[in-house]
């Protein structure tokens, strides 16, 4: 048994899926089902006892010490945060309480019951805290990529608190010496991924004929992630890597997002050819840049290919179509998760630029 | 493993549980004060089963009255049903619950262990689990939490049983933790009595179906569940009953503690067991909501693989089925045992 938290969001919930397409080991997922969480994600694991899902906060210490006594898992991994940039501006609060003071509960949980296990499980546990590379802060276009090495420089309340959570997983170990992993990875994207991130958003945009928004002049850097790659490595590191240890994790696709969204246009125009959308790059509209907007992320994820021989296995070709084809089969799901607090967040974003 | 001592054997479960003893071929022996069941019950049984077995009434805190039974009768194996069981009661009289359950049960060990006779199947109870933080539960889980007199009454048996054994290695012992015991012997003629108003769902669905009560009050309708109404594990009472001969079986195979839920496996929603049982009575069963009840927990239900993988047992009825049997005991009984002594 392990415990996943954050298990109903994007990343948690292609991992909770992948992990038991892949393998029976039965996973304990607490989600708080906050707007990003979504049991739907996980309707498919309706009714198998491999799912254990529980509905609570990481920062409910008496809930994570019951569940953790209860159900004595072999691992953590936790997910749970809260990750959208734009509203960490909006409201850093959240951000604070659930990805600093909630991963701070979480680890004082953790090491109280990995105090309780026999040597041979302390050893064996092990405690993975997935974070980002926002928290090495922005490039200019000619430096390195980050390595783990690369001192934090977090410019966002949201980098900021995965910065700090980071740095507490690290104290926990070199103080207490519980068994942790941190893995910082670059931008996800792939199936259930909540539309208010740039790849959702556009495909869903896009497929209504609204406008396609581009911060600034689209050349902001990221490297891309197939989320189904994510998760192979952090079981890859969650089996091989060394307690202590960081790894980042990067899809060697760095893309500015101006190209991501033309791409995304290019495929929708193949993909719906009978659309009278098409061309759907002809609606892309620049808007006002975000404060704080990182110019370009890249990340050098040599480490975890070079110790554990994890790379990822999708290109952004063959990715990018995969997740376009996922959303135009899943419109259901797209139109599920726009509720009502998710409009209305949208406009506040985006009607005032 | 051949005579069976059954205390609180007229009673709800005791009443089944002596059914299936005598079907599946032991002998058996009740103790009974009757201070919450009808010895017709018994009278019923023997009707049943066409089968005779000695009645002692007396109570479990009475040692000079056990150690003549246990003298009187060679006994194998208790089955330790007797107790009581109204939890709110027991929050308004805990000494009397801690001196019938506790005080009685010390006694009847004590008397146990001084005839020699070191085999016990004890009934307890899955709320010895407290509020557990997720489910289906497993065997393993913690115990303790526990928030009322009633339910800490079993959480402290067990223990006691527990130091009992380590005592003396020379006991077998079986905790049976049940969940939510329904439904009644198919015959219709033995099932759950309650006095006064019933502390349980089942019972109290199936008086408003027969018209004796006017409606259910549903305690909450904002839990954390697919329909906000609480979620629990209703176990068949024969299914329930049979456990217990395995547990008995399993038990002759040596010493030790064992701890078995004796759970469907899948929880139930009140509103559900409402829905059905008024399918299977053809009886409106009318309901309001009411606010949540204190103690009560959102869901709770078992994992029964453990009790499936040791005693080869698992629940073989269904909703229908415990509906339909209940709706049986109650319209063919509509005021229980008392005043229908045939």
């Amino acid at each position: 048994m392990i415990l996943v938290t954050g298990g109903a969001g994007f990343i948690g919930a292609n991992f909770v899926l992948d992990w038991l397409r892949l393998n029976d080991e039965p996973i304990l997922n607490l989600d708080k089902l906050t707007y990003a969480g979504n049991l739907e994600n996980l309707a498919s694991l309706q009714g198998d006892p491999r799912h254990v899902f529980v509905q609570g906060d990481i920062g409910d210490r008496a809930l994570v010490g019951r569940l953790l006594a209860e159900q004595r898992p072999r691992a953590i991994v936790n997910f749970a945060a809260e990750s959208h940039v734009d509203r960490s501006i909006h409201g850093p609060e959240d951000f604070i309480q659930t990805n600093i003071v909630g991963a701070f509960h979480l680890l004082e949980e953790a090491r109280g019951y990995w105090m309780s296990l026999s040597d041979a499980d302390k050893a064996g546990f092990r405690f993975l805290h997935v974070s980002t590379d926002e928290v090495y802060g922005s490039l200019g276009p000619d430096d390195a990529p980050f390595t783990e090495k690369t001192p934090f420089a977090p410019n966002s309340p949201y980098s900021a608190s995965k910065a700090s959570s980071d740095h507490l997983v690290r104290a926990y170990h070199h103080t207490y010496g519980l068994p942790t992993l941190t893995t910082n990875c670059s931008n996800n994207y792939g199936p259930y991924q909540f539309p208010e991130k740039l790849i959702p958003l556009m495909i869903l945009n896009a497929t209504k004929g609204k406008p396609l928004p581009i911060y600034g002049d689209g050349m902001n850097v990221r490297d891309w992630l197939y989320v189904t790659d994510h998760c192979s490595a952090i079981r890859a590191v969650l089996d091989q890597g060394r307690p202590g240890e960081t790894y980042n994790v990067g899809g060697w696709n760095e893309m500015p997002n101006l190209v991501i969204v033309k791409t995304l246009c290019a495929l929708l125009d193949e993909m719906l050819p009978t659309s009278p959308l098409t061309p759907h790059a002809s609606r892309l509209t620049f808007v006002k840049d975000r404060p704080g907007h990182d110019r370009r992320y890249a990340i050098d994820a040599s480490k975890i290919h070079r110790e554990l021989g994890w790379k990822p296995a999708e290109t952004f070709e063959t990715g990018i179509r995969k997740t376009v084809r996922w959303y135009l089969d899943n419109m259901q799901w797209v139109e599920n998760v726009a509720s009502g607090a998710y409009r209305k967040w949208l406009d506040t974003n985006y009607t005032t630029r | 493993m051949k005579t069976i001592l059954i205390t609180g054997g007229a009673g709800y479960i005791g009443s089944h549980a002596c059914v299936e003893f005598l079907q599946a071929g032991y002998d058996v022996v009740v103790l009974d004060n009757l201070c919450n069941s009808s010895p017709e019950s018994l009278r019923r049984v023997r009707e049943l089963t066409g089968l005779d077995f000695p009645f002692v009434e007396g109570d479990i805190r009475d040692r000079a009255l056990l150690d003549r039974l246990f003298c009187d009768h060679d006994i194998d194996a208790v089955i330790h049903f007797a107790g009581l069981k109204a939890v709110g009661e027991s929050v308004e009289k805990p000494l009397l619950y801690y001196g019938n359950n506790i005080a009685g049960s010390v006694t009847l060990f004590d008397a146990m262990q001084a005839a020699g006779v070191k085999t016990i199947v004890f009934s307890s109870s899955a709320t010895v689990y407290g509020d557990p933080a997720s489910v289906p539960i497993r065997e393993d889980f913690p115990v303790g939490g526990t928030t009322n007199p009633y339910g800490a009454s079993k959480l402290f048996i067990e223990r006691i049983l527990q130091d009992v054994a380590i005592a003396d290695s020379a006991w077998s012992i079986a905790l049976l933790r049940y969940f939510n015991p329904v439904g009644a012997h198919r015959s219709g003629r033995i099932g759950e009595d309650p006095r006064g108003i019933p502390n349980n769902l089942m019972p109290y669905i199936s008086q408003v179906a027969v018209g004796r009560r006017e409606h259910l009050n549903v305690f909450g309708d904002d839990y954390p569940t697919p329909d906000g109404t609480g979620v629990r594990d209703y176990i068949h009472v024969v299914d329930l009953a049979q456990g217990h001969v395995k547990a008995v079986e399993k038990l002759a195979e040596g010493p030790g503690v064992r701890i078995w839920n004796l759970g469907a496996g899948r929880g139930y929603s009140v509103v559900e067991m409402v829905k059905a049982f008024a399918q299977a009575s053809g009886r409106p069963v009318p309901y309001r909501f009411a606010p949540r009840r204190a103690g009560d927990i959102a869901q709770c239900w078992a994992d029964p693989a453990k009790a499936e993988r040791e005693l080869g047992w698992k629940a073989r009825f269904g909703l229908e089925d415990m509906c339909a049997d209940t709706w049986r005991w109650q319209s063919m009984n509509p005021n229980g045992y008392e005043r229908n002594v045939a």
